[in-house]
């Protein structure tokens, strides 16, 4: 069995992929491809020296986890499906970055058109930002993903669930996917996201997801991130709205070694509204990354931006909220807050509005607070007889519970609810 | 019930108590008094056990356990209720929510049987007629716009289902109007027995009108420097706490 480093890893990845392209292999949708391959690997992974990944050790760890790695290795890798989230509802499950059609479950529903994939032909989009090195990765990468189109005028009722789960208890896994939502005028729909890892060799999840709403459309976009505590993970999400369209989107992490997550969203139409949620509390030894960016392209439109943290021993949280507010989007309303919880001394949180306004009839608002658990609060609930350690889980919950409650599909916010009492002990 | 000998505190290296003496027994409702500064809160503080204050020296004896070497809420099981001053609010916790949780600490640590969710909510049913209080408003963020009454009779509510043997009373007429005062003397009164007792601090007499106590102390600079009955109380209100300035002085 050879083994190589995680760049002749991913060489040899793309080499194979278009080897399989058959005569497509010159098509523009390929040479894209290539352009976004040749620039991550002429430029190699971001380093700390990139401003956008200072304190987020995403390539380096990667290149130290997969140094000697063979993909062969992800191959014994077993898939228990009792150990996945039980939920109702379309469930499509990507088990060591492979589509697991045994496990998973398409419901039917009219208007609703879910589309898997699993050959790199099939997959299209480019339209996710591709400033981005591991975006360019993915693109260049991805053979598998889910596509969903809801037609016009679509009221979704089922909600779709995509379970990403990796098992590294043999060998470790690279993983690489892209989805694509579309969510026509007039239409709603929920998309649930999981990262579930098993085992203790890192694994390597990179996943994109590409949205679209039309106007009068709702997007609820709902993801939790279980992520073992020597995995890697980017992902980079897109939203890009249409006038009076609403994208409701709650990210919750739990678990990961260094997790990044991007999260671009355009309001490319009047009266947009996004919702942008999130809540990280990264284990010993884990880094969690969110990097957000709002773009108000046009006039009238609201986004709200809430995202917690807590950080114990050892954790370590990185917040970067942007917020553009273009010379044309006069009577924007937008709101951003970070708040953070540091529990010991050796934990860590790297946090950065950056507000950048062209327009002058505007109202945006950035907050930032990092402190310890309120002593007064601590001490009042301590003086009514509980114990020290009810009360911080009980002040920890109800910090994190303001984030939990964001997510409207109450089978998820209780998964969620489990996994926030698992993770505060 | 409760034995204090020459207790004497500090925060950041200011003594605030230089030499607390008082004894309290089970039935007796005790007053502390004094002018802003005396070291009226710190008392309070001390015998709930908040950190922020070094014990420079003295004793506090509970029911013959060492107070001073027990946790916050080893004083609570133990039953030492304070009733804040100053009510905190913490959002996303509600009064029911953990007060249940109190409530079946306490009463594991008592030996008692805990509730269960009927059972506490049959509980607090009754106790919530004691300070008229609404179920909304204990399923509110705790203390989060409350008004000052509000916050003072959930302070009762609260010391009413922990069942305390000993409640100590912060300043708990401040920031109340009439009718508010009187609730929450109300309030204090029906919980009264021959086996808990009570310590009110307080700066102003009104509220001993309608929570009588047994004895009345003047705490000031840090010593409890005068005792007496109830009359004491009206004396000082009459007169104000100059007079036993200028006694402290000459003496």
């Amino acid at each position: 069995m050879s083994t190589k480093s995680i760049i002749s890893t991913l060489e040899d990845q793309f080499a194979e992929l278009t080897a399989k392209m058959n005569g497509s292999a010159t098509s523009a949708a390929h040479e894209a491809r290539k352009n976004a391959f040749d620039a991550v690997i002429n430029l190699g992974l971001p380093t700390r020296k990139n401003e956008e990944y200072k304190y987020t050790p995403i390539s380096s760890e990667l290149t130290k986890s997969f140094a000697d790695y063979s993909e062969e290795e992800s191959l014994v890798n077993k898939i228990d499906g009792n150990e996945l989230p039980s939920v109702h509802g379309t469930v499509i499950v990507f088990a060591n970055g492979k589509y697991e059609e045994i496990l998973s479950e398409v419901k039917e529903e009219k208007g609703v058109n879910i589309r898997i994939v699993t050959s790199q032909k099939e997959l299209g989009g480019t339209e996710n930002d591709l400033a981005d090195s591991y975006s360019k990765l993915n693109l260049a990468l991805a053979a598998t993903g889910v596509e969903i189109e809801v037609d016009k005028g679509v009221i979704a009722e089922t909600p779709i669930h995509i379970i990403h789960v990796t098992n590294s208890e043999v060998g470790r896994v690279l993983s690489t996917m892209r989805h694509s939502v579309e969510v026509a005028e007039n239409s709603q729909a929920t998309v649930v996201e999981y990262f579930v890892g098993k085992g203790d060799k890192p694994c390597f999840t990179n996943s994109v997801v590409e949205s679209r709403v039309g106007s009068n459309g709702i997007l609820n976009h709902y993801k939790l991130g279980m992520d073992g505590s020597a995995d890697l993970r980017v992902d980079n999400t897109t939203c890009h709205q249409e006038g009076n369209s609403v994208f409701n989107t709650v990210n919750l992490n739990f678990g990961g070694k260094v997790v990044r997550n991007n999260l671009n969203i355009l309001l490319d139409g009047e009266h947009c509204e996004a919702n942008l949620d999130g809540l990280y509390i990264p284990v010993d030894g884990g880094l969690v990354d969110n990097h957000t960016a709002v773009d108000h392209r046009l006039p009238n439109s609201v986004s709200n931006e809430l995202y917690k943290g807590i950080m114990d021993e050892n954790a370590t949280g990185v917040f970067n909220g942007k917020v553009f507010v273009r010379q044309d989007a006069q009577k924007t309303n937008a709101f951003q807050s970070n708040k953070n919880i540091l529990l010991a001394d050796t934990a860590t949180i790297n946090t950065k509005p950056q507000l950048e306004i062209w327009a002058d009839d505007v109202k945006c608002s950035h907050g930032c607070t990092t402190g310890q658990l309120d002593a007064e609060q601590l001490f009042y609930l301590r003086a009514r007889g509980l114990d020290e350690a009810s009360a911080r889980k009980l002040l920890l919950k109800a910090f994190a519970e303001e984030i939990v409650e964001r997510i409207k599909l109450d089978e998820v916010k209780e998964i969620a609810e489990a996994l926030l009492d698992e993770r505060l002990g | 019930m409760l034995t204090i000998k020459d207790l004497k505190a500090s925060v950041e290296g200011n003594q605030i108590l230089k030499g607390i003496n008082l004894e309290v027994k089970p039935g007796e409702v005790h007053a502390i008094m004094g002018p802003n500064g005396s070291g009226k809160s710190t008392l309070a503080s001390v015998l709930a056990g908040r950190e922020d204050y070094d014990i420079d020296g003295g004793s506090v004896t509970f029911n013959g356990e060492d107070l001073l070497e027990l946790a916050p809420e080893e004083r609570a099981q133990a039953g030492v209720f304070l009733a804040f001053q100053y009510p905190v609010e913490i959002p996303g916790v509600s009064t029911t929510n953990f007060l249940k949780a109190a409530v079946n600490q306490v009463r594991t640590a008592r030996g008692q049987e805990e509730l269960d969710a009927v059972n506490f909510l049959k509980e607090m049913k009754e106790k919530m007629k004691i300070v008229d209080i609404d179920q909304d408003l204990l399923r509110r963020s705790l203390n989060e716009g409350f008004s000052g009454g509000e916050k003072k009779r959930n302070e009762i509510f609260q010391m009413a289902m922990l069942e305390p043997t000993l409640s100590i009373l912060d300043e708990t007429d401040s920031g109340l109007d009439i009718d508010a005062l009187r609730i929450v003397a109300n309030g204090v009164n029906t919980l009264k027995s021959e086996k808990n007792a009570t310590v009110v601090i307080t700066h102003y007499q009104r509220l001993l009108d309608y929570i009588v106590p047994d004895f009345v102390h003047v705490l000031y600079k840090g010593k409890l420097v005068k005792s007496g009955g109830k009359e004491l109380a009206l004396e000082l209100e009459e007169k104000g706490y100059d007079w036993i300035k200028e006694e402290q002085v000459s003496a």
